[in-house]
């Protein structure tokens, strides 16, 4: 057989798991009569979690599988690809506790939605274990598609048809940069795979700079950030908010995966070229995602926007590490304490809203709220101090280590950009806090078993994160590529 | 442990609070029994003062190892000085709260918050590093935020609340900014060695950036003008919290902060310049708006910024005296103003009033506090034997320090008369006006307070007496002394001595003093003729701060139409924007040269054709205004497409690209037959022209495009790696003669599995969209046959919606599905070695499918066509796929690997029909891809009508903002 075909299985284990599971799983659901499709999410459970013990099982080691041409495996796994998979995970097990309630009471409870979750959930773990710009191409896609699709998931309501079709149209056409700046990449280095570029690409071809910037619109796109962050409030006003809780950590996620392993394994040597782009779209996107936000009425706006703002703080660990590629572990981090975050945040959203006609949405129906439900207003206050970045929280030194990372590398004005931007975040995110605690109003809340399952593992962990920051930034910088040697094959 | 403890005691004693909160009584005896907690910490930290050597004791618990990081404690006489004046003063302050708040029981919730607070104040002045001081730093923001809107409920309590907040916790980010450059710098987050890197800092290109950030924080912490506005809002916290946060507390942390990193960056022209200004502006304004107030606790603030605005010129100095002028300020402040706080708090407690008009000679109903306002407020007037005449003299002295250029001496004098007389003003305002004369208003009738609560405000007043008039204390001059040598960074002696022999200070003072007094006498005057100059002022500032921020919020908003179009274009725009930064400077004209493979420039009359198809149709999509013939048109740029790589000549490809183009070809018009045609000629109608803009991004785009394109082939580095390798080993490794097919199922069957699950997906994208809307609309599956067929419609295309279509293209259809059939098998058997593969089969045979839907109609296609179950198709193609993948792992070690079963088993097999793992693959693909195909054309073939739909208006298409 051809080109050392040593395979190790197991680094797509996972993968598979989910992959069969999530087969197995529709046809399991056409025995679940209509009004038990909760077991259908249940039961995805049966494939996460076993697929994060998995994960978990291949931190610390190294491997490929899939040898392409130029003897480079296609997928691999790594410290990087495992920190990132295992987000996805979480991610994914937190989104099953959050929807069942959800669902159901919103009227769509279907099994797809749960299968569909699966599927997004593999292209997303793709996303970071690719090794190559097509398989890259094909996880975006396998990611997006299941997204599109959920994102409409309330069919006969407009705002949600609305939302997947600017979702699905906007999508395809940043399919189509992505792809063309493949293709052109190709034309440059004559391969795909990320290492073979990294030995073949020549340092002054516009070809491949082009080609540089072509992918980014790409990755640009899925974490949306500025300018191509236009999708991004309306796919999470319309969207089904179990979907947005679910896409706004994952999909973000993925798309920076990627853009990282794009970055700092095909294109590291370029980074005096890329660091200038990344900064610039990292400032707008801190400046107008926080400025957007602060005029917002719906919350789920508001966190798009706060999205779209997360995202520019995750650039600048982005951008830092154009010069010191340990700085990634920063971004790593901010996405790891930003999944608890913001998911939490999501469950708050979730049990105050209303689905009788999509109310309880606008932040001023948050008005009373700690008067009955105090628990749940401090769980909110919570998360937005972390989101603002107030000390001990998650969110406190996640950006403490991005800032951090931006100071190092001498991205001074970013850095200054961010802070000020920070401060104005406060505006936004303490607006639905003082409304819960400091005026009368009748807002009312429901809290399933599930959402407080997520809550007090969002809360935990967000405190953990900001008190105890030491060993999850340790695993994050175990995660950078300065640590993997080199992707031999079969390793 | 014992600092650690002092502040940790603090915070246990607010725990304490909460916790005992049912079973305290709401009685003085609370104040006083709580009291014990900040006297418990006052008591270490003297110990801990008097136990201090030469240098600075730190303490640091490792709290992110990786990063050289932990949560340190620095304790040096500057912040035993504050520790002190903290917990000292909070002592008093529980108790007089005690006091303020009996009888009321729920008040538990502010003996909390309060503790919360001195906890955090205390950790800030004592925080070792960096994070630890910012973590305080941004927590007593918070905690004086929960003060401060105490009285939630009232409006004024919420908008002082989060003004203090916002500019308070701000400044506090911009601090934070500040200390990591610093740290960056210096290359630790300790104090201990900022502290000694004072030229590496100043000599850092980033100096400047520095400086103004941390300077930034201080100063709106500090109340620096023209940050200084939240101070007078903050004014409608409960007295208590006032006499504590604005007088020796909160509003020091920036005074503090500047004071300890004076060593480190401080001593340079920057500095002088920014701090003597910034503290000089806000000591006259602060004097001068301060006399105006009639609400006594607003006057106090006032004046309390000006002292601030004195206390941060003091530290922009480079002279010896004036740290020891600073350190007598902070001091003699702290104790007069919080003395002045509390009573202003009693006289409001006892009358019910605080404002200046309404009181009048308290002196016979409240005798004491008279005694302990005089006492305070002469301190603040900077009159003799008080210890705020010392900080006055000792200000005068540094004003006129020979070593300031001369300009600076006669502005900070005159500035410092000027300060001085509103303060005697003020002085007497709260003395002379509330005491003395008659009552103003008859309606009040005022008593004494109880004589414990008197005795929180007695003490700091005492003590201002004291400090002023005792011999000279040694050890607490020593102790002064070495606090100001810790900020100064050189030794400080500091001497109480009130008389020092005649001298200009003196006579500045008396000048001071008398203009004061002449300014009091016409007070009346002066008062009327200030509030007529009223109506500019700071708020303003802040208020376009806050306008700034929500006209920045519009203009991030305003791109958000909410129009996809407009998306598309700003997307675009961006795009181009983004590729000419990354690769604007490396472009150069493509020559031709340098390429190995050079330019092709054939042209023939098929290209030309292919062209003429690729170019118009793509025109003719965009132009024309009926849907159908768009679609058309777009097929027709798909199928030039398709030309050309046949003339290539890359027949896979071209096969693919012709049977993709028919296929999107046939669903679209099978979606766009579903919708109703109201809506469709609406959304005809509203297809206007074009757009001159619109137009320009596209040309601009295109032309970008067609540039790189072209360099691409003009100037291309090297020919393909990858075909002379697969040309080479395609059949030697996978068996397979045709490129395109070997790379497909063997070299990239990785890709190809996830491209099969991708395409499965949006055929059950498709499907889980559509039915399930069908669903919720009632529609079930109803047949437009068995309707009234509608009117006929020229926008129609014949053939669906439910017109009988003639017998021969019937025919057609029964005979399609058969021949595409035997051409999906060979493509099966045969796609090894020729053009065609089981995407192409599938495809092809799901054509036929679809040929079946559009000449039949739903209903008879499904009956004719029961065996197609597109579900179980795509499960079967994909677990093919799968089991046989798996199964070549078990043989070979290798997933999805080659394995020929056929030579193995040795089967009697057809030349050219292999029973191998590719072959099994190449099925699995058919049957999903067939499995998806078939899922689209199901769902998009069932008629969906809905007759309410039609009189329906298009649905708007945005709600953005």
């Amino acid at each position: 057989m051809f080109a050392a075909p040593t395979l190790n299985l197991w680094v797509i284990t996972p993968l598979i798991i989910l992959t069969v599971w999530a087969i197995i799983l529709m046809f399991i659901d056409l025995f679940i009569p209509a009004g038990k499709k909760q077991w259908t999410g249940w039961l995805t459970l049966v494939g996460l979690i076993p697929a994060l013990a998995l994960t978990l099982m291949q931190w610390g080691q190294t491997g490929g599988a899939f040898i392409a041409e130029g003897g480079q495996p296609m997928v691999v796994v790594d410290n990087f690809a495992t920190f990132l998979n295992t987000l996805y995970l979480l991610t994914g097990i937190l989104a099953v506790f959050i929807s069942v309630s959800y669902i159901r009471d919103a009227g769509l409870e279907r099994g797809e939605y749960y299968f569909l979750m699966l599927f997004s959930i593999v292209g997303m773990m793709l996303m970071g274990m690719a090794n190559d710009l097509i398989l890259i191409f094909l996880a975006l896609e396998l990611l997006s598609i299941p997204l599109y699709i959920l994102s409409g998931f309330d069919t006969g309501s407009d705002t949600s048809e609305e939302s997947a079709l600017k979702y699905f149209l906007l999508g395809a056409f940043s399919s189509a940069f992505f792809l063309f700046g493949i293709a052109l990449t190709y034309g440059a280095t004559g391969t795909t795979s990320l290492p073979v570029i990294l030995d073949t690409i020549s340092l002054d071809d516009p070809l491949a700079l082009a080609a540089l910037g072509m992918l980014l619109v790409g990755f640009a796109f899925k974490v949306g950030a500025v300018p191509f962050h236009m999708w991004t409030p309306d796919v999470y006003e319309g969207a089904p908010t179990s979907v947005v809780a679910f896409m706004s950590i994952g999909a973000k996620v993925a798309g920076f995966a990627a853009l990282m392993r794009v970055l700092g394994q095909g294109f590291p040597m370029w980074g005096e070229l890329w660091q200038p782009a990344i900064v610039v779209i990292s400032a707008l996107t801190m400046i107008v995602g926080n400025f957007a936000a602060v005029r917002q009425q719906n919350i789920k706006r508001m966190l798009a926007y706060s999205g779209i703002a997360n995202a520019g703080y995750i650039l600048i660990g982005v951008a830092a590490s154009a010069t010191d590629p340990e700085a990634i572990s920063a971004s790593l981090y901010y996405m790891l304490a930003y999944l608890f975050t913001n998911i939490g945040a999501f469950a708050v959203v979730i049990a105050v809203e209303k689905l009788d006609g999509q109310k309880g949405l606008l932040v001023e129906d948050y008005k009373g709220l700690a008067k009955r439900h105090l628990l749940l207003s401090l769980a909110l206050a919570y998360f937005m101090f972390s989101l603002v970045g107030i000390p001990l929280t998650g969110g406190f030194t996640a950006k403490f280590y991005v800032f951090g990372a931006g100071v190092t590398a001498g991205l001074y004005w970013l850095v200054v950009i961010g802070a000020i931007t920070s401060v104005v975040s406060a505006f936004y995110y303490l607006r639905p806090v003082l409304y819960a605690f400091m005026y009368e109003g009748p807002a009312v809340a429901r809290v399933s078993r599930g959402l407080m399952f997520v809550l007090v593992v969002a809360v935990f962990a967000t405190l953990v994160f900001g008190i105890f920051p030491g060993p999850w930034y340790e695993l994050a910088s175990q995660a950078t590529f300065g640590n993997v040697a080199t992707f031999v094959a079969g390793g | 442990m014992i600092l650690l403890s002092t502040i940790l005691l603090l915070f246990v004693a607010a725990f304490f609070v909460w916790a005992l909160r049912h079973y305290l009584t709401a009685t003085p005896l609370r104040g006083w029994m709580l009291a014990l907690f900040p006297a418990g910490s006052f008591g270490l930290l003297l110990w801990q003062t008097l136990e201090l050597g030469d240098s600075a004791e730190t303490l640091s618990i490792p709290w992110i190892p990786t990063l050289d990081l932990s949560l340190s404690l620095y304790f040096d006489p500057l912040a035993a000085l504050f520790g002190m004046l903290i917990t000292g003063i909070g002592t008093l302050i529980i108790i007089y709260t005690g006091y303020y708040f009996a009888n009321d029981k729920s008040a538990w919730r502010f003996l909390s918050y309060l503790f919360l607070f001195m906890g955090s104040m205390l950790g800030l002045v004592l925080a070792g590093d960096v994070i630890t001081l910012f973590i305080f730093w941004e927590a007593t923001s918070i905690t004086s935020f929960l003060l401060v809107a105490y009285k939630y409920k009232d409006e004024a309590a919420r908008r002082g609340a989060f003004k203090a907040l916002f500019i308070t916790g701000g400044g506090g980010i911009a601090l934070l900014a500040g200390l990591l450059f610093v740290s960056n710098i210096v290359g630790s987050t300790e104090y201990a060695t900022i502290l000694n890197s004072g030229d590496l800092l100043r000599n850092s290109e980033i100096y400047l950036v520095v400086l103004s950030l941390v300077a930034f924080g201080a100063f709106t912490k500090s109340a620096q003008f023209p940050a200084h506005i939240w101070l007078p809002d903050a004014m409608s916290a409960p007295t208590p919290a006032s006499a504590f946060l604005h007088s020796a507390t909160m509003v020091k942390a920036g005074i503090y902060m500047m004071a300890r990193l004076n060593p480190a960056l401080g001593e340079t022209e920057a500095w002088f310049w920014l701090l003597s200004i910034a503290g000089l502006t806000t000591m006259v304004v602060g004097a001068y708006l301060g006399t105006k107030q009639n609400d006594l606790k607003a006057l106090l603030a006032y004046s309390t910024i000006s002292q601030l605005g004195i206390l941060m010129m003091l530290i922009g100095q480079d002279t010896e005296i004036a740290f020891k002028a600073l350190i007598i300020g902070i001091v003699a402040h702290a104790l007069y103003k919080s003395s002045l706080f509390m009573s202003v708090g009693i006289i409001d407690h006892e009358t019910g009033t605080r404002l200046l008009s309404r009181l009048g000679g308290l002196r016979r109903a409240m005798p004491i506090t008279f005694v302990i306002v005089v006492i305070a407020a002469l301190s603040l007037g900077g009159l003799p034997p008080l210890f705020g005449f010392l900080a006055k003299e000792t200000l005068l002295a540094t004003a006129v320090h020979p070593s300031l250029p001369l300009l600076m001496t006669w502005l900070f004098a005159v500035a410092i008369v000027i300060a001085a007389a509103f303060k005697l003003v003020q002085a007497g305002l709260l003395t002379i006006d509330v005491f003395t004369g008659k009552p103003r208003d008859p309606a009040i009738h005022a008593h004494e307070a109880p004589k414990g609560m008197l005795f929180a405000p007695a003490v700091p007043a005492l003590l201002s007496l004291a400090l002023g008039i005792l011999p000279e204390p040694k050890q607490l001059a020593e102790f002064f002394g070495e606090a100001a040598a810790a900020s100064y960074g050189a030794p400080v002696k500091v001497s109480f001595a009130l008389w020092t022999g005649l001298s200009i200070p003196v006579a500045l003072s008396a000048v001071a003093i008398a203009s004061g007094m002449l300014l009091f006498w016409q007070r009346q005057r002066l008062i009327t003729w200030q509030r007529q100059l009223d109506g500019w002022s700071f708020n303003q500032l802040y208020a376009a701060v806050l306008a700034t921020i929500d006209k920045g919020a519009r203009a991030a908003t305003r791109i958000q139409t909410g129009k996809l179009r407009f998306y598309l274009a700003t997307f675009l725009l961006a795009m181009l924007g983004l590729v000419a930064l990354t690769s604007g400077s490396a472009w150069t004209l493509p020559t031709g040269q340098g390429g190995t493979s050079g330019l092709h420039m054939q042209f023939d009359i098929i290209r030309l054709l292919a062209l003429v198809a690729i170019v118009g149709g793509a025109v003719a999509t965009v132009v024309i205004k009926r849907d159908f013939f768009a679609v058309l048109a777009l097929s027709a740029t798909g199928l030039g497409v398709a030309v050309y790589m046949i003339v290539e000549p890359a027949p896979d490809v071209a096969l693919v690209q012709i049977v993709v183009d028919i296929l999107a070809t046939v669903i679209l018009v099978l979606a766009i037959g579903r919708l109703p045609l109201r809506l469709r000629e609406t959304a005809q109608k509203l297809r206007t022209g074009i757009q001159w803009p619109t137009l320009l991004i596209a040309v601009t785009g295109g032309f970008l495009v067609t540039w790189i394109s072209y360099s691409a082939l003009a100037s291309r580095p090297r020919p393909s790696l990858v075909t002379p390798f697969y040309r080479a080993n395609a059949k030697i490794l996978t068996g397979a003669s045709d490129i395109v097919g070997a790379i497909i199922v063997d070299f990239r069957a990785l890709d190809t599995l996830v491209e099969i699950g991708v395409f499965s997906l949006a055929g059950l994208g498709v499907y889980t969209l559509l039915r399930f809307a069908a669903i919720k609309h009632a529609d079930h599956g109803q047949a437009i046959d068995a309707q009234t067929p509608l009117a006929p419609h020229p926008l129609q295309t014949l053939g669906i919606g439910g017109f009988r279509v003639s017998p021969y293209i019937r025919a057609m259809g029964d005979i399609l599905l058969p021949v595409a059939l035997v051409i999906g098998s060979i493509h099966v058997l045969y796609g090894h070695d020729q053009p065609g593969d089981g995407f192409t089969a599938g495809v092809i045979i799901g054509l036929a499918i679809g040929f079946k839907y559009v000449v039949f109609g739903f209903q008879e296609t499904r009956r004719r066509l029961w065996w197609l179950r597109p579900n179980i198709l795509i499960a079967i193609g994909i677990s093919i796929a799968i089991v046989s993948g798996a199964a070549t792992t078990i043989m070979t070690g290798s997933f999805l690997s080659p394995v020929d079963y056929g030579e193995m088993l040795s089967l009697p097999l057809p030349t050219g029909v292999k029973l191998s793992s590719g072959f099994l693959y190449e099925i699995a693909i058919a049957l999903s891809v067939l499995g998806s195909v078939g899922l689209m054309l199901d769902t998009l073939g069932r008629p969906a009508v809905d007759v309410d739909l039609l009189a329906e208006p298009p649905a708007p298409e945005n709600r953005g903002n």
